[in-house]
């Protein structure tokens, strides 16, 4: 933890309240890329959910858009330390996408197109706390940000947020994505600044 | 190993602290080695290979399949290397 050394810092600004520790406000939104950016056209996408052998849930871009979409305003968190405020989204809550799978795996495995994974309990996609999302700031979302869709889960730092998102696979035990195989949390709350393991 | 049968201590081995100075040559020179992807077998070196570092660590792809090769994750007191995705490295010693 942090230790505060001076009234100063959290004075500086109100909305410092809203600033996990360690970490800086920015208002650009920097671009995190550790590999080519995959270009998936609509008709190939898709974004399907494995429960089990046979039981795959699988939605194809139409079929996406035609469920109920929200729009979300969040701030979000990214590991490298900067934080931007009030940005939104609009897609699909993962309580929709989840409604029909029956399972009783506690864990989930996000994966991308390019090959990106990461590990997130199945309790923080749900309740409202995850979004599949397509658009950002009004816009189709940049495949530079992930598009045609990626991963919002806020309330975690941003490398569990998958750009270019393509499934989850549930599983019966937490096991390490892509950046907690490689020293990140497998977690990664912000608030608790749960950078590495 | 057979699940049956126990390891026993031989008289063949020696500790890893006998690899130390072989390995040194590898430490110093490392982007200068031939590189061979598990992925798809293509061995180039490893300084033609392909740097993403605007990420949570840097993050080395293959320049023919752009599987990742390896990955190094700074934390300040701590350096995490995974090697993955290389099958072989050679360096040369004139
Ligand atoms: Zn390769």
């Amino acid at each position: 933890m942090a230790t505060p050394t001076s009234g100063f810092t959290g004075r500086r600004q109100n909305r410092g309240a809203n600033l996990p520790p360690g970490q800086y406000l920015t208002d650009s939104f920097p671009v995190m890329s550790a590999g080519p950016t995959p270009h998936v056209l609509l008709r190939d996408w898709s974004f399907q959910i494995a429960a089990g052998p046979g039981r795959t849930h699988r939605w194809s871009w139409e079929e996406l858009q035609a469920l109920p979409q929200e729009d979300v305003t969040t701030d979000i968190h990214c590991v490298t330390h900067w934080s931007k405020f009030g940005t939104t989204w609009r897609g699909v809550t993962l309580d929709t996408l989840f409604e029909d799978v029956e399972s009783d795996a506690e864990y989930t495995m996000v994966h991308s197109y390019g090959g990106y994974t990461t590990n997130v309990p199945l309790d923080d996609l749900l309740d409202g706390k995850a979004w599949l999302v397509h658009e950002f700031d009004g816009e189709p979302l940049p495949s530079a940000h992930g598009g045609p869709a990626r991963l919002l889960v806020p309330h975690l730092y941003f490398w569990k947020s998958a750009k270019w998102v393509s499934g989850i696979r549930m599983m019966d035990q937490d096991l390490p994505g892509f950046w907690e195989t490689n020293g990140y949390n497998m977690y990664g709350d912000p608030w608790r600044e749960e950078r590495y393991w | 190993m057979d699940s049956t049968q126990e390891y026993s201590p031989d008289q063949e081995h020696v500790d890893g602290n006998a690899l130390a100075g072989a390995l040194d040559q590898f430490v110093a020179d490392l982007t200068s080695a031939d590189c061979m992807c598990a992925g798809c077998g293509t061995s180039g070196p490893l300084a033609a290979a392909l740097l993403y570092r605007q990420a949570p660590g840097m993050v080395l792809r293959c320049p023919s399949c752009t599987a990742v090769l390896l990955c190094l994750t700074d934390q300040g007191d701590r350096q995490i290397l995974t090697v993955d995705g290389v099958r072989r490295l050679v360096i040369s010693t004139p």
